[in-house]
Formats: structure tokens, C-alpha cells, sequence
């Protein structure tokens, strides 16, 4: 698990005042500060998330679905071709699938509480998954695992991305609940700046994009370099995510 | 934050979307908003204004004596014909507002008997007859009102509202789709409630009892359907792999 | 995705932008660029005490063709502006309404908007007991409008039109909370300090009164912006060569108008003022050449 370095930045979003230079001026000699902080999770509320902030969490949660079904319909197709005949790679294979299957059910569940609109074109994701986790399976094995390190890489780095936006530009102003007045800074416990709820989408994300470096490595492991169009294959695949995840964030 | 125990969606604080998005985004529990905006000067004219529309229907002069019976200087008036909207249509689009959200908190509401229903379209069924209800004070008034919902510069607004009723009532009665029958859904209840308000336009009958057996046939009639596609799906899944294993066996014999 | 995102943040987190669009010129807010005794006169760096007199020139030789060169300006479309403006203010004293309104129009020294309230509210409303002030800064401007009121119909003895020279920023004639109406049309920016007009208009109005100020903006469709550019700066001060024989008024005004806070900016201020602003604070007219921002007195 990767230690949290939240840097603090100029806040971007006007709804609230500034108080994070201080913040940092503070952070430093934390230990004195910590005997000041009054407020822990029960006693404050948040204010509310503006309007660009709840649109991005929207397409986050939308396009991360529509990725880990991606995702899981892509193992399903490999392990469908794979599982007969390479024995071996079954429980392998199997390993990575449920923790797809396990994400996929986090992102569904999460849609569902949010109310978040899912991708309209859900189907299409699902066919053009499978056949691609089919399809590269049916090449080679090298080939299926070459397509793994593919839409991890791309995986990966788009969870890091989303990470970035949400460790940064998700301060709203936060109150005392029983008078209502808002804090400062240094009133508050560092756990409890930013909402319980962004901070356990990002542990969740965190926390994916943290298995799916691991089926990088163990595709990188069962020879995923030695696939014949190694390059073509890798590197399509990679174009075909992106546009994926564009198109996904916003349809 | 409640869970109930049978169901995995969570009671939320009431929340909702600005004027004019075409989809409600995110919700969110710890930063909640709502529906309508009760502090600021429109919305608390509106409101009162609406206790004036059995009366006066639809009209502007309605608005006129919400402020009047406010006490508000007559300048006030401005604020509501300035909008780009006309000041009939901002009526219409804040009473159905405000019933959206009358409708949400009785949803919400633990005393209240919807939570006594399991099923889900059961639950539909209830959320829209309810719904209809609160059209009844104004049921004379309800037909001039709505026509200005259909007119072209309007439409969007409407539809707007319109999808995120059917989105509260979908969620509240419990819909988990995850792909295109989110969709199929929402256009269902919508195109249900909307047949049934019109139905009920012309319906005579005691508390509405014929509007309220329209509305149970028309949710019979989505859910036959929903199942009929589970159903069709299950089959060409089963058949698709079925036709996969033959061809591996013809191709094992060689 | 994110970039995008963060940038749009960003957007929404800039209240006093420093970036400054070539084409268009600093933002208003930018003082920094002028020491605390000059300001912006359309392009030219003036001292402040000098841009009043400056302006006060341009109009007074405008005066007589005011119509004319607005007329030419927009196309004859600034009629269209001022009634819709009118129209979507629907500013009148009901029937079995109590009590007058007091309308106060700014830097209306013609008086087209103030006649045009007056029509409406009765031919709508069946007013005929409001009262309206017209207040410019400019005498020539006011003597226009003068002669203008002889013709109408609101010359009428009842005393309620009254005109006055008076500087929008301070206003010192008018009271605190006297007035239900404030309305000002193309004139804002012309302004030295367009705060203190905006701190001045929430000091005259009554609570619950109306700030309605129609006023050139920003073209939001950067195609349509770059016609339109080309067209302000190349053919209206040559318009104003050939109708007016004073290209260097049009050269300013058309300079104003650039320079001139955006339609977001601008709702800011008026926020500033103290007014709250309903939701949308402003309507753009044709594709944001002009738009109508409101704010109300709480």
C-alpha cells in the first residue's frame, strides 16, 4: 500500500476560502498541531461538492464500471479458449478473473448508490471485451497475455490520473455540525479533511489500480514479450482502451 | 445514514440536480443538496404561489398574488419574468418540482407504507400512483399547465424533469441494472407516468381509481416485458454456447 | 480526462483572471497593469480624473446622433435589445397594487429605455402613477432627452419624469432605499469605476428592488467572436468617419466595449455590490454581443 502524500495546492474550486497554505505551513510541525485538532469524524459536515466536481466523480464511476466489465470480459473470453488447453495457466488465469469480477461488482454497487447513469453502450463493451480477450487468446497465449499487459498499462495509468484529481481538487469547506460554523484548518484532524466518502473511492481506487499493476506483472511473467506482434498487438490494444475510456466518460 | 437491511440502497438525504442538466449526476450523501433551493427569493414565491393555482391556474397573475400575499414589494415581480423562461413556465417546472420532492421524502420517510412492498415494480406502481395523487388539488388547472411542458423551447426542461422523476422513482424502488436496462427502464416509468397523468386528465372517478388501475396494468405490462428479454437473453446465451461446444466436439472428431 | 477536468476547476477557482486574451485586451479587473492615478480610456492608459472628462466629450458630440450611431453600431438591432429588455423586465405596478413604483434609469440620458418602461408598464398594467427618474451624467445627453419628453405623451403635467445630472457613481441627489426600479442601459461601461456604480445602485433601491443592466459582452462562440471583432474594429469607426464625421468616438467606443468585464465577471461584481443574483444571472443576446444581468435588493 502506497503512503499518501496529499500535497497541498491552491485550492481551483471558488467555493471556499483559503486556508491551505497554512494548512502546510501547519503540516510540517504536525505533531505540536495535533494536540490542538479538535474535530474528529462524528462531529462535522461537509459543505456541498460543486458542480464540476460531481460531474467528474460521475464520469470517474462510469467509466471505471465500464472498465472493470471490460476487464472481467476479457479474462472471461481468455480464460474461455485458454482453460482447456494450457491446464496451467487455469488458476493463474482464474486469480486475475475473480479480482476483475470482485472490481466490476465494487463499481456496480457503487453506480447503483451514487445513482450514477451507466454507459449506454454497455453491450458493445461487453462483445467487443470478450472478443478481444477471445481473439488475443486464440493467437497465442503469449498473445492473451500481451493484451493483459496492454489494458493494464492503460488501466494503471488511468487510475493514477484519476487518483491525482481527487487527492487534490476534493477540499470542500467543512462545519461544525452542531453550530454550523465553518473551521479552519487547523481544527481539523488531517483524516477527516476530505469526505469519508471521496476517501474511500480513492482507497478503492488505490487499492485496484494496485492489483492491476500485479496482472501486469504476472502477465510480463508468462511471457507476455514473447508474443509474435508483440508491438501491432500491445500498442492497438492500448489505442483501442483509450478510446474506450473516452468514449465511455462520456456516452 | 440508514441501510435497511433487505436492501442494499442506501436513504439518502434529499438531492438533485440543477435547472436544466439533462442527467442527474452523482449524488452524494456527505454533501447532500436539494431539490428545491427553499431559501432563495424565486423559490419561496414560487411555493406560495402554488397554494394560489387551484384559483388562478398557471398564469402570472398567480405569481402576482404570492407576492402579494407575501408582502413582497411588486419590483419582486422582475425576478421571475427575467428568467429565460416565461414566468407560467417557471411555475409549472417548480410545482412539479416541489412534488418530486414531496414525493421523495414520503419515499424516504420510514413510517411511511412503501416500505412494506417488496416487489419491485410493486414499488413503481406505488411511487407513481402516490405521485398522481398530488396532482389532485390542481386537476383542473393540470391541463394548461402541462401543455406548456410540450412546447418546443421548453421541451428540454421538461424532459429533464421528467427523467429525473423516473430516475427517483426507479431508485427508490430498488432498480440494481448496471447496463442497458437502466435506460429501458427509466424510459418505461416515464413513458408510464406520462400516459397515466394523461389519462388521468379526463378521469372522473372517485380518488382516481380508474387512473390508479391504469397504472397497475401499464407496470404488469413492463415487468412481462423485462422478464421476456431475461428470458430471450438466457436462451440465445444458452444456445450461443451450446453451438460453441458442438463445433469443439466436430472438431475433436476431426 | 483529468487535464480537462482540472483545468475546468481551475476556470471556476479564477475570480480575478490574470489572463488576458490578445484579441480582447486585459480584463478590467487587471488595475495592476495601471498605477493607482491612470485606468483605460478603450486602449489608451488616462488618469482616472481625466477619463470622466474624456468620456463626457465623446458623448456630448455624440448627443445629436445618438440614435444614428447606435442605430449603425448594431445593425438597428439595439432596438430589438432595449424592447426585450423591457419586456423581460415587465417592470409596472400591478393592478390593486398599493403603491407606486419608482423607476430610476442611469445613463439614459436620451431617455429611449425610460419612455419604453414607461409604455409598457401602461399599456400592460395600466400604469400610470410610477415615477421615473432619468439620470445622466452628461447635460448634452439629458437636454436630448428633454427635448425628446416634450413630444411624448408623459408630458403630461403629472410631474413624473424627472431629469437630472447626476454621476452614476455617487449619485448624491438620490436617497438611500428610494427606489423600486434601477435600470441601465449601454452605459455602465463608460464608467470610471464601475464598483462604486454597482455599490451606488444597491445603496438607491428599496429591498426588494431591481438592478437590470443591459450592456455589451462577450461572444461565447469564439468563430462568431472573431466576425465579430473584425467587424467592430474595422468598420465601425469608419461608420462613424462617414455618419458622424468623429471617428476617434467610435474608436472608443468600440474599445469599450472590449474592455468591458466579461458576463461572469461581471455577475461577480454585481454580487459584490451585495445584490443576490438569481440563478443564470444574465441572458446573452445574439450569441452574447449584448446581455441583460439582473440582481435584486434582499
Amino acid at each position: 500500500m502506497l503512503t499518501r502524500i496529499v500535497y497541498k495546492e491552491t485550492p481551483v474550486c471558488r467555493r471556499y476560502f483559503s486556508t491551505i497554505s497554512r494548512r502546510f505551513q501547519e503540516a510540517l510541525s504536525s505533531e505540536d498541531k495535533e494536540a490542538a485538532k479538535k474535530y474528529y469524524g462524528d462531529d462535522v459536515n461537509y459543505g456541498e461538492l460543486s458542480k464540476a466536481q460531481k460531474a467528474f466523480l460521475d464520469r470517474v464511476i462510469r467509466v471505471d464500471q465500464a472498465g472493470e466489465l471490460g476487464a472481467n470480459y476479457i479474462y472471461m473470453g481468455q480464460y474461455m479458449v485458454l482453460a482447456s488447453k494450457y491446464p496451467h495457466l487455469r488458476p493463474v488465469l482464474k486469480h486475475m478473473w475473480e479480482q476483475e469480477i470482485h472490481h466490476h461488482d465494487t463499481f456496480n454497487k457503487l453506480q447503483t448508490e451514487r445513482r450514477v447513469r451507466p454507459s449506454l453502450l454497455t453491450p458493445l463493451w461487453k462483445i467487443g471485451a470478450i472478443g478481444m480477450g477471445a481473439g488475443t487468446a486464440l493467437i497465442s497465449k503469449e498473445a492473451a497475455m500481451a493484451c493483459t499487459v496492454a489494458v493494464e498499462t492503460v488501466i494503471g495509468g488511468h487510475y493514477n490520473e484519476q487518483l491525482r484529481v481527487l487527492m487534490n481538487q476534493y477540499n470542500v469547506p467543512v462545519y461544525d455540525k452542531s453550530t454550523g460554523e465553518q473551521l479552519s484548518g487547523d481544527e481539523i484532524n488531517t483524516d477527516i479533511e476530505i469526505s469519508p466518502e471521496i476517501s474511500s473511492l480513492k482507497d478503492t481506487i488505490s487499492e485496484f489500480r494496485d492489483e492491476e499493476l500485479e496482472h501486469l506483472d504476472t502477465a510480463i511473467q508468462h511471457d507476455a514479450k514473447k508474443a509474435v506482434p508483440y508491438m501491432l498487438l500491445t500498442e492497438g490494444i492500448k489505442m483501442v482502451c483509450r478510446g474506450a475510456i473516452w468514449t465511455a466518460e462520456r456516452v | 445514514m440508514l441501510r435497511t437491511s433487505t436492501r442494499s440502497w442506501t436513504i439518502s438525504r434529499p438531492v438533485s440536480t440543477r435547472l436544466g442538466s439533462l442527467f442527474r449526476s452523482y449524488h452524494s450523501e456527505t454533501h447532500p443538496n436539494t431539490i428545491v433551493d427553499e431559501k432563495s427569493v424565486e423559490s419561496r414565491i414560487l411555493t406560495k404561489a402554488i397554494e394560489f393555482i387551484p384559483e388562478h391556474g398557471f398564469h402570472q397573475n398567480t405569481i402576482t398574488q404570492a407576492i402579494r400575499a407575501l408582502g413582497y414589494p411588486d419590483s419582486l415581480q422582475s425576478v421571475i419574468t427575467n428568467s429565460s423562461n416565461s414566468p407560467d413556465f417557471s411555475l409549472v417546472l417548480h410545482w412539479l418540482k416541489v412534488q418530486r420532492q414531496k414525493l421523495e421524502q414520503h419515499l424516504v420517510d420510514p413510517t411511511s407504507e412503501f416500505h412494506t412492498i417488496k416487489d419491485e415494480y410493486e414499488r413503481v406502481a406505488y411511487a407513481i400512483k402516490k405521485r398522481l395523487q398530488y396532482n389532485g388539488p390542481i386537476i383542473n388547472q393540470l391541463g394548461s399547465g402541462l401543455s406548456h411542458l410540450v412546447v418546443p423551447y421548453n421541451v428540454s426542461q421538461s424532459l429533464a424533469e421528467l427523467h429525473s422523476l423516473s430516475d427517483d422513482i426507479a431508485f427508490y424502488a430498488g432498480d440494481m441494472s448496471h447496463d442497458l436496462a437502466w435506460y429501458t427502464k427509466r424510459v418505461g416509468f416515464s413513458s408510464i407516468y406520462v400516459s397515466s397523468e394523461l389519462y388521468q386528465l379526463q378521469d372522473s372517478s372517485e380518488g382516481f381509481r380508474r387512473t390508479n388501475a391504469f397504472v397497475d396494468e401499464k407496470v404488469h405490462g413492463l415487468k412481462r416485458l423485462g422478464s421476456a428479454y431475461n428470458d430471450v437473453e438466457q436462451w440465445g446465451v444458452f444456445n450461443a454456447i451450446s453451438t460453441v461446444n458442438l463445433i469443439k466436439s466436430q472438431l475433436l472428431r476431426g | 480526462m483529468s487535464m480537462k477536468y482540472m483545468s475546468n476547476l481551475a476556470q471556476v477557482g479564477r475570480a480575478s483572471s490574470r489572463v488576458s486574451s490578445v484579441l480582447r485586451g486585459s480584463s478590467y479587473n487587471s488595475v495592476r497593469y495601471y498605477s493607482d492615478e491612470t485606468t483605460h480610456f478603450g486602449y489608451k492608459t488616462v488618469k482616472k480624473d481625466d477619463k470622466e472628462k474624456l468620456v463626457g466629450n465623446v458623448f456630448s458630440s455624440v448627443a445629436s446622433n445618438y440614435d444614428v450611431m447606435n442605430d449603425a453600431m448594431s445593425l438597428g438591432i439595439h432596438r430589438l435589445w432595449k424592447s426585450h429588455f423591457i419586456s423581460r423586465l415587465d417592470a409596472g405596478m400591478r393592478p390593486g397594487s398599493s403603491r407606486p413604483l419608482d423607476f430610476l434609469d442611469v445613463a439614459g440620458g436620451t431617455g429611449d429605455i425610460a419612455f419604453g418602461l414607461l409604455d409598457h408598464a401602461k399599456t400592460k398594467y395600466n400604469d400610470t402613477q410610477s415615477t421615473m427618474t432619468i439620470a445622466d451624467i452628461n447635460p448634452d445627453m439629458l437636454r436630448e432627452g428633454e427635448k425628446r419628453y416634450q413630444q411624448t405623451q408623459w408630458n403630461d403635467g403629472s410631474d413624473r419624469v424627472k431629469f437630472l445630472v447626476q454621476n452614476g457613481e455617487t449619485m448624491d441627489k438620490i436617497e438611500d432605499n428610494s427606489k423600486d426600479v434601477y435600470t441601465i442601459a449601454f452605459g455602465i461601461r463608460n464608467f470610471t469605476n464601475i464598483q462604486a456604480g454597482l455599490n451606488t445602485a444597491y445603496r438607491v433601491l428599496r429591498p426588494g428592488g431591481i438592478f437590470a443592466c443591459l450592456e455589451f459582452s462577450q461572444v461565447d462562440n469564439p468563430v462568431l467572436d472573431y466576425v465579430y471583432q473584425a467587424y467592430s474594429f474595422s468598420l465601425l469607426p469608419l461608420m462613424g468617419q462617414l455618419i458622424a464625421n468623429d471617428r476617434e468616438s467610435y474608436q472608443y467606443l468600440v474599445e469599450s466595449i472590449q474592455k468591458f468585464p466579461k458576463q461572469e465577471e461581471f455577475k461577480g461584481m454585481i454580487e459584490k455590490a451585495g445584490f443576490y443574483v438569481p440563478e443564470k444571472g444574465y441572458e446573452n443576446l445574439t450569441f452574447g454581443v449584448a446581455s441583460i444581468h439582473i440582481g435584486v435588493k434582499l
